[in-house]
This record gives structure tokens, sequence and C-alpha cells, in this order.
């Protein structure tokens, strides 16, 4: 049997840990999402409105239905202000105070992520230890350890792959949801192709490397321990 | 070594250090020559160094003394990488418990030392033991059907040697009898030792051993 095809097999084994695991990574798949996905709203709102601050009363015209534009509205209307002038004080401080809104809705999303990815570690600490046996049979088998150390690390990297899924598909689902009740962004601007594509990479390298102690560890176990009683 | 003999102990003695610093002789100058396609149990009680034999032969551990030759080649001059993949081609285990991967059914856990992973190859071996529940899972399965499948695994290989350590000792009487036929049965095949602590399986065997504080009784 292919060490691929053990590492896929080995997922049936402890379910309920390996289930927990891709949801705690899939949440914080769908936090970083989520976040910055709205944080990438802001972002955008911070670059347009420089660059139509000046005197581009037109494009606010026009995109009317944007984000800049709804949060410029809101803010105009309720704190009777003219953020559109930039010779206005409070436009460089309201500016200020998104940039940092950014930063740490960024740094939050980041942390949640990490914690995620940092999950699969310690599901892998857990089943080394129970697998000590299992791992002594593998040697007995003809296995070595190499190819031991990448089945194991090989079954991190799957969890945090089929975490990415589920966590974009949940956080599609919730950036949908966040759109349609808060009409201050749109699902278009909020998830491009290139944030999920490098959320899937970045959380299955993570989950990869993750895995690679306790891998490591694993395959140092002595194959004779599977003759004890 | 002589052309039929594929297994050669000379002089092996294993010693392993205690954490308490105490030196502990598992395996005493042991001389053995195993010939192809014989059946031969190794009898001793609990402790007397019959599954530390069993590792040496099965190149899992290098002995502290003496030397091991298989097939001509001294094992402790293989590399431990090249080892792995002998010990997958030409040897098979079969342990007393715990033989199979829980979580694998019966087809796939006799497929797991394959090179190349062929399910009809398995499927054939598995009913050349007598075993058809291919899709079963381990817990599923009677303690003989659980050996007759760790059979059928050591044998998917077509290894040389079969070594089994106490592969009776979770059946009763009957199934201890039918496996050992078996074990007769596949003899022509294999060159199979196994280690026992069940002197009335020695009539099977075509030489029997007895151990005792790591000594060889001849």
């Amino acid at each position: 049997m292919s060490i691929y095809s053990l590492a896929l097999k080995n997922m049936r084994r402890n379910k309920i840990r390996n289930i927990s695991t891709v949801l705690r990574i899939g949440f914080g798949v769908l936090i970083l999402l989520v976040l910055v996905g709205s944080g990438m709203g802001i972002n955008s709102y911070i670059a347009q409105f420089e660059s139509y601050s000046g005197n581009n009363q037109t494009s606010v015209n026009d995109s009317n239905h944007s984000l800049n534009t709804t949060i410029i509205t809101y803010i105009n209307d309720y704190l009777g202000l003219d953020l559109n002038n930039s010779a206005n004080p409070i436009f460089f401080k309201v500016t200020n105070l998104l940039s940092n809104l950014l930063y740490f809705v960024d740094g939050i999303a980041s942390l949640a992520f990490l914690i995620g990815v940092l999950g699969v570690l310690t599901t892998m600490y857990f089943n080394e230890v129970e697998r000590r046996r299992e791992v002594g049979l593998l040697k007995i088998l003809g296995f070595n350890e190499r190819q031991i150390f990448l089945s194991l690390a090989l079954e991190g990297g799957l969890l945090g792959f089929i975490s990415s899924l589920i966590g974009i598909s949940l956080g599609s689902v919730g950036l949908y949801l966040i759109s349609a009740f808060i009409p201050i962004i749109s699902l278009s601007i909020a998830l491009p192709w290139w944030l999920i594509i490098e959320v899937i990479i970045l959380t299955t390298i993570l989950s990869f490397a993750s895995g690679m102690y306790p891998a490591w560890l694993a395959s140092k176990n002595d194959p004779a321990m599977v003759f004890r009683e | 070594m002589t052309k039929n003999c594929i297994l050669e102990l000379k002089d092996v003695g294993k010693t392993y250090s205690h954490p308490s610093g105490q030196k502990i002789s598992a395996l005493k100058s042991i001389d053995l020559k195993v010939r192809k396609d014989s059946l031969i149990t190794i009898e001793g009680p609990s402790g007397s160094g019959k599954s530390t034999l069993l590792k040496i032969m099965g190149m899992l551990e290098i002995p502290s003394q003496g030397s091991v030759i298989f097939k001509g080649r001294e094992v402790k001059d293989i590399s431990p990488q090249k080892r792995s993949s002998l010990i997958r081609n030409e040897i098979g285990f079969i342990l007393k418990r715990d033989n199979l991967l829980s979580y694998l059914n019966a087809l796939e856990n006799v497929m797991l030392p394959m090179i190349n992973s062929n399910p009809d190859s398995a499927r054939e071996m598995l009913i050349k033991v007598g075993f058809n529940k291919f899709k079963s899972c381990p817990k599923e399965l009677s303690p003989l059907e659980l050996q007759k499948v760790a059979l059928a695994r050591a044998m998917v290989n077509q290894p040389s040697i079969i070594l089994a350590d106490e592969a009776t000792g979770e059946l009763d009487k009957l199934e201890s009898k039918e496996f050992m036929e078996l074990l007769k049965h596949f003899q022509k095949e294999f060159t199979i030792i196994m280690a026992t602590d069940d002197s009335h399986l020695s009539k099977y065997a075509d030489e029997s051993l007895k151990i005792e504080n790591g000594a060889l009784m001849h």
C-alpha cells in the first residue's frame, strides 16, 4: 500500500478527533476569511477614499452602491460631516482610524487562523502517542522511517486541506450573509479568488509543517515493541 | 552456509541495559541453521528469550554478539533502509494479538505490505487461508479469523520466512489445531518459525527447539 493511500485511510481513525480538528481549523479559516474579507473592504474603502477625496465628486456618484460611498454617506448623514473634502481635519482622523481598524482586524484573523492550524500539532501528537504500536506494526511490515514520517505528516496536511475547504465554504456563506444584512460590501469585493487559493495553500502547508514533529517522533518508534504484551 | 540453509545464527547473544545500569542477557551464544521449507517451533516459558530470538531472526534487532546470515548476507552490514525493504519482501510476521490495523478492513490489511497494491492477489491469498469476509473490520472477526488474515498478510509478498510469535496464544484448542494445520499446509511454500509456550504444538514441527534463560537446548 502506498504511503499516500495509507495517509488517506489513516483519516478514518479517531474520526471524532479528526472532525473536531477539521472544524477547529475550519473555524480559524472562516474567521480569517470573514475578517480579512471585511478588512479588504475597509482597505478598498481607504484606497478609493483617498483617490477621490480631492475633487472627484463624479466617481462618488458613479459608484453609488460601492462600499466607500455607502460608508461616506453613512458618516455624512449621521454625523453631519463633509468627509468628501480632504481639507476637513476629521478626514485624516477617520482614515487613520480605519487603517488601524484594518490592522486590528487582520491581527485577530491571523491569530484565529494560527490557533486553528496549531490544533493539528496537538491532534498529531495525540495520534503519535496512541499509534506507537501501529507504527511498530508498519515497521515489521517493511515500512521505513521516511515512509512512516511522510504518511503521518501528509495526514496533517490533509487535515489542513479539508479544513480549508470547509472553512472557505462556511466563510463564503458567512460573507454572503454579512453582505445581505449589511449592504456595505459585496461578495466580489470581500472574497477574491486569490484569497481562496492562498488560504488553501497556507492552511495545507502550515498543517503539514505542524504535523512534522509528531510524525518524526512516531517514525523513531522501536518496531520490536510490537512483540511486547 | 549450505545451499538449503536460508538463515544462520552464529554465536548470537543479546544483552539489554536496564535503566538501573544492570546488564540483562536475553540470549546466550545461539547457533542455529534454518533449512528452507521447514516448520520449526521454539518452545519456552515466558521471558526465556523466544521473542528476542524472533526479533533477531526478523532483522528487527541487531545482536550484541555473533552474526546473523540471511541468504548469505551478514544482516548487520545491511543499511536500515535496505533492511526495511528486505523485511517487506523476505519476512512475514504473525503476532499473538493486534496484528491488524483497526481502521482497515481485512482486504486492506492484507494489501498493507504490498508494494503494488493488487486487491486480486490479496483476495486470492485470503481465499487460500479459508477466509472470505474481505470487507469485514478486525473488530467483527473471531480470534481465528484474525490470525488467518494475519497469515494471509504475512504470505502476500511471497516471503522466504514467516516468523510467528505465539500465534496461537489467543486461540482455543480446536482453533489452534486448525491454525497449525494451515501453517503445516503452507510449509511447502514458506519456511515457518514459530515461538510458543505450548509444548503440544511440537508435533506439527519438523524441528522443535527448546529455549531456557536465553540458551537453546537442542
